[in-house]
């Protein structure tokens, strides 16, 4: 048996802070937000909507779209690190409630921020395989608003809120890659919440990114005996426009290839990179997406998609 | 040690799109519009030429090609 992508759906709030507005509390000019931050929208969950409110939106949108019911669920995992209340019980079991899913269904939670699609593409997959689960879904929910400091321009000019559900079934086109993954938990500290503040040195976070990725990337293409035009579209996580294109501008053949699609959304953590690829596999022209996670942890992820049918 | 023109090219490289003509060495880089991430890119470029890490402490001290040419002589 094996597991494919097969659709991916979002839930984006209507309710947003216009990011221009914002920065000019900081002194930061509008070319700064469009051109290195690249979000001039930012949205904001309702006071009232939980992350499992969040969750459940983008499911329903995802089960419309790929006709499917309840019962043909299998396996649920929500990757978050902003869970309903204390996180306990898991976001996932409340997730499970408000859809009404068969109590045959197996859910948890994935504790990782922005390398958090990649490793659970891969762990959705595994589990099903090993399960032999038909139909299972990968959700992103993890809305930073929970956790951003809005005096602090480190992080309040970056992030959005936003859900995503990907469906991986039997009957997907787009094969998965095994991915190469890392972790590095001494550079723990460079993104972390104190107080129930976000704190995050952006510095320390572009290095990474910036050093560790493309690298990455070349050793993934390597491994799987590709070259950098073999891929049609590099889905990097939407960090910010300024780390998308310091990286892109580290492959200088494919640099026009990167997508930076944030301006209405920011950085939606786990959930932008399945927002960029619910438009890039809906492309025609795509035939190998190569998507990479970064952050939180630290941690990173690469992986490369095919479409096989 | 580091030279004037050794920092120009490290800033160029950084920063394809910069006219690197303007920049004197006593005038804070942020003059120019270099912003933040600008200058990530730049002590990326600067770290590669020293042969090791700035730490995050000493970097309100690289702020003029003069700042960074002293930086570099009392760390190389």
């Amino acid at each position: 048996m094996t597991v494919k992508l097969h659709s991916v759906a979002s839930y984006v709030p209507v309710e947003a802070i216009d990011n221009l507005q914002q920065a000019g509390k900081f002194e930061e000019s509008e070319e700064f937000i469009r051109t290195k931050i690249g979000a001039e929208w930012l949205p904001r969950k309702r006071a009232d909507e939980e992350t499992s409110d969040m969750a459940v939106k983008a499911v329903r949108r995802l089960m419309t779209k790929a006709y499917l019911k309840e019962v043909d669920i299998h396996a649920l995992i929500l990757v978050t690190q902003n869970g309903d209340g204390h996180n306990l019980p898991h976001t996932s079991a409340l997730v499970h409630a408000k859809l009404g899913l068969p109590k045959s269904v197996a859910v948890f939670d994935l504790s990782l921020g922005c390398s958090g699609y990649v490793y659970g593409l891969q762990v959705l997959k595994g589990f099903m395989q090993v399960s032999g689960f038909r139909n299972g879904i990968l959700v992103t929910a993890d809305p930073y608003s929970k956790i951003v400091d809005s005096s602090d321009r480190n992080t309040t000019l970056l992030f959005g809120d936003a859900a995503t559900a990907t469906l991986l079934s039997e009957d997907g086109s787009w094969e998965l890659s095994n991915p190469i993954m890392g972790s590095d938990g001494a550079g723990a500290g460079n993104i972390i919440v104190k107080d129930g503040r976000l704190c995050m040195n952006g510095r320390q976070v572009f290095n990474f990114a910036v050093t560790l990725i493309p690298a990455q990337i070349k050793d993934l293409l390597k491994r799987e005996g590709l070259e950098e035009d073999d891929i049609d579209s590099y889905c990097m996580h939407q960090g910010s426009a300024g780390i998308v294109e310091a990286i892109a501008y580290r492959m200088p053949r494919v640099r026009d290839r990167f997508v930076t699609r944030l301006s209405k959304t920011g950085n939606t953590v786990s959930s932008s990179i399945p927002l960029l690829l619910e438009d890039e596999i809906r492309n025609s022209k795509n035939k190998s997406i190569l998507i990479s996670g970064f952050g939180v942890g630290l941690s990173w992820a690469t992986m490369i998609l095919r479409k096989r049918k | 040690m580091i030279t004037e023109s050794q920092i120009h090219n490290i800033i160029e490289k950084a920063l394809p799109n910069f006219d690197i003509s303007q920049i004197r060495p006593h005038i804070r880089l942020r003059e120019y519009g270099i912003d933040s991430l600008d200058f990530f890119a730049i002590i990326l470029g600067l770290q590669d030429a020293l042969g090791k890490e700035i730490p995050d402490e000493d970097i309100s001290q690289l702020t003029t090609v003069e700042s960074i040419q002293e930086y570099f002589i009392k760390n190389s």
